[in-house]
C-alpha cells in the first residue's frame, strides 16, 4: 500500500469532514440567529 | 510515553474544547431566556450549577470543590498506576472533565451547563461537555471491565484440565 488514495475516496472523505464542519459551525451560529431573528 | 501522551496532549485538549464551550455559551446564550432547540430531544439553555451532577449539594460550593478535588486526586493516582490502555483512556477523559469543571468553579463560583435534554421548556437535566467526558469514561470504563471480566471467564471455560477430557492422544 503506497501512493495517494483514489479521488473519489478523497471527495468522500473532503464532503464528510466539510459536512461535519458545517454542522458544527450551524449549530455554533444557531442562538445568534435566534437572536437576530427576536 | 502513552501516559505522557494522554496527560499532556488529551487531557488538555479535552478541558480546552470544554473550556471554549462554556465561554461560547456564556457569549450566545442569555441566562434566563427560554431554551433553544437545536436538535428534537436537545435544546440550548445556559445554567450556573454551585452543585455537582443533577443539582446535589447545591448549598455548600466550598465542600463540592473539596469533594471533587480528592476524588480526581484519587482518579490521577489510578491513572499514573494503570497498566491497560483502555484504563487509561478512560480516566484521562474522566479526569480531564472534572478537572475542567474544577477550573469552571474556581472561576466562576459555579459549573456553567448549556446543554438540555428532555423537553426544551420543561428539560430533565441540563449539562456541559465536560460533564460529557466524565459519562463517556464512566462507560468506557465499565464496559472495559466487563469485557475482560468475560474474557477471562471465558478462558476458563477453555482451559479445562486434560484429566476430564480423558487419553490426551496426540
Amino acid at each position: 500500500m503506497s501512493g495517494k488514495p483514489p479521488i473519489v475516496l478523497r471527495l468522500f472523505h473532503l464532503l464528510l469532514w466539510g459536512f461535519f464542519a458545517v454542522a458544527i459551525l450551524w449549530y455554533v451560529a444557531v442562538p445568534f440567529v435566534v437572536r437576530l431573528l427576536a | 510515553m502513552r501516559k505522557v501522551a494522554f496527560a499532556f496532549c488529551y487531557m488538555p485538549l479535552l478541558v480546552a474544547i470544554d473550556i471554549a464551550s462554556k465561554a461560547w455559551a456564556v457569549l450566545a446564550l442569555d441566562f434566563g431566556a427560554s431554551s433553544i432547540l437545536i436538535f428534537p430531544g436537545i435544546s440550548y439553555r445556559l445554567a450556573f450549577n454551585p452543585g455537582v451532577s443533577f443539582g446535589l449539594f447545591a448549598e455548600s460550593p466550598v465542600m463540592v470543590l473539596a469533594l471533587t478535588s480528592v476524588l480526581t486526586a484519587g482518579l490521577t493516582i489510578w491513572f499514573w498506576k494503570a497498566r491497560s490502555r483502555w484504563i487509561e483512556l478512560a480516566l484521562a477523559t474522566i479526569i480531564a472533565g472534572a478537572v475542567a469543571n474544577i477550573i469552571d468553579r474556581v472561576v466562576n463560583g459555579a459549573v456553567t451547563d448549556f446543554i438540555s435534554f428532555g423537553q426544551p421548556d420543561a428539560p430533565i437535566f441540563t449539562n456541559n461537555l465536560a460533564d460529557m467526558w466524565i459519562t463517556a469514561g464512566a462507560v468506557l470504563l465499565f464496559a472495559n471491565h466487563t469485557l475482560s471480566e468475560r474474557a477471562k471467564s471465558t478462558l476458563h471455560k477453555n482451559e479445562r484440565p486434560p484429566a476430564l477430557e480423558g487419553p490426551n492422544v496426540r
